[in-house]
């Protein structure tokens, strides 16, 4: 056991990072990664060895963010709430001083987020995020797609930002 | 150049592109198809750019410090030793015996680098090469139980092998599983032609440290005592030899018992490129204990 808590210390700068791209800020950031790893020791069992133990972790950290969320419909799977859900506000660092990308990436669904965050930030494979977020393959190829569609639109020197379209550029990629 | 490499380019080989997940013949293929096709080159230049942005302000978030709330979560319900007093004392002279630097020591915060402590526990280590009556063994190799080794190795699940310092030669004579500290301890003992043995501890160790690790050597009267850690590993070797000697076969152990990452497991601590001859150290100082510890640069 002390090597799975040796383990799971040495992930603690990655789920730090990962929960900080969903909340937005470093205090609830942090509130998550604790209660995800008091999951993840009462869980440990869960852990067979198979697979990354940074996928497991990420897993309960975004079970554990989803599960922070007010309001969360109930019959709804992640995929869905992810979109239907407005975006996360409270980025706690000065917006003038926020990169725009990053900014707006804090406009995007939870669920798009989630999946740029896990595969650009984290370099997880397309396979190893989708295991992350429960979703298929394909799933996570369509949230990149319109994710970065989105963000793009964002950037455009026409969009004035907060007051932009959130209609995202959909491309069918499954 | 396969017939899939002549396939008209999809969005889901833009995304692998820009992700960099395309097989080589793949992505030329892909780059031609965008060195023709002015609007896809915008969007997949767009879609590079906001990874750039994005991987350059998370970047450093992975060297911030981790606050003390989250490593005591971890830390909250081990299991238990004797007592905390002398579990607090293990980790005090451990850290001080280690030699945790502010950079490294995130893990342990607060770290009590005394000599005193220092010289305390390599002697209490010692003490078990140079008693003749140390702590019974617990398990002994090729009982029932497996040997010391195997029990380790389980309890840290990595790859695990005696140290090979034969040629030094140094052969390997017994191993034990001791008690120190109330602690389960790997003892492995070898023996030169000439009577002579030195005795090689490892443990599973709780701090976490960053940087690269070093054999140190200390003096300890009787016996030098040579040390470092690998990952989740502490290693002594403490016998009656000089101390350019004991930092010689403590190398030669080091290197023989690099460790493997458990599957699936974080990278463990980097040693150096694996097929350096000798490992990166500092120079010896004194053989006292405050050069002992010191913290490395």
């Amino acid at each position: 056991m002390d090597d799975v808590r040796w383990a799971m210390a040495q992930e603690i700068p990655h789920l730090r990072r990962y929960a900080r791209s969903l909340t937005g800020d470093d205090a609830s950031a942090d509130d998550v990664v604790q209660a995800s790893l008091e999951r993840a020791l009462r869980k440990h069992h869960l852990w067979r060895r198979r697979g990354s133990l940074r996928s497991w972790l990420f897993r309960i950290v975004h079970r554990t963010f989803l599960n922070s969320l007010p309001r969360r419909p109930p019959d709804r799977g992640l995929d869905e709430l992810g979109d239907a859900e407005p975006a996360v506000p409270a980025v706690q660092e000065t917006r003038s001083e926020l990169d725009a990308t990053v900014r707006d990436l804090y406009r995007l669904p939870v669920a798009q987020r989630a999946t740029l965050a896990l595969v650009v930030v984290e370099g997880l494979d397309y396979e190893e995020a989708a295991d992350v977020l429960g979703v298929p393959v394909g799933t996570v190829r369509s949230r990149l797609s319109r994710a970065r569609d989105t963000l793009r639109q964002w950037a455009e020197p026409g969009d004035a930002g907060d007051s932009g379209s959130r209609e995202p550029y959909l491309r069918r990629v499954k | 150049m396969s017939a899939l490499d002549d396939e008209p380019v999809r969005e889901r080989d833009l995304l692998a592109y820009v992700d960099d997940r395309l097989p080589a013949a793949r992505r030329r293929r892909v780059e031609a198809f965008l060195a023709t096709t002015p609007g896809a080159r915008s969007r997949i230049d767009a879609f590079l750019e906001q990874n750039a942005r994005l991987r350059r302000h998370f970047a450093g978030m992975l060297d911030e410090p981790v606050p003390v709330a989250l490593q005591e979560v971890l830390r909250r319900g081990r299991r238990p030793a004797a007592s905390p007093r002398r579990r607090w004392a293990w980790a005090a002279g451990l850290a001080a015996l280690l030699g945790l630097s502010s950079t490294g020591g995130w893990w342990l915060g607060t770290l009590d680098r005394s000599a005193a402590e220092a010289r305390a526990f390599v002697e209490r280590l010692a003490s078990l090469s140079t008693n003749d009556a140390p702590d019974a063994p617990l398990v002994t190799a090729d009982t029932a139980q497996g040997s010391p080794l195997d029990w380790l190795e389980q309890n840290v699940a990595m790859d695990l092998r005696a140290p090979d310092l034969g040629a030094a030669g140094w052969r390997l004579q017994r191993r034990d599983l001791v008690n120190f500290d109330d602690r389960p301890t790997v003892r492995l003992v070898y023996a030169d032609g000439n009577g002579r043995t030195v005795d090689v501890y490892l443990r599973h160790r709780w701090s976490v440290t960053r940087g690269t690790p070093d054999v140190a050597v200390a003096d300890l009267g009787e016996v030098r005592a040579a040390y470092w850690y690998d990952g989740p590993l502490v290693w002594a070797l403490i016998g009656d030899l000089d101390a350019a000697s004991s930092r010689r076969l403590a190398l030669a152990a080091h290197r023989s018992t690099r460790l493997q990452p458990m599957p699936g497991g974080p990278p463990l601590l980097r040693l150096g490129p694996p097929d350096a001859p000798v490992l990166p150290h500092q120079p010896l100082q004194a053989l006292d204990t405050e050069a002992v510890t010191a913290p490395p640069p």
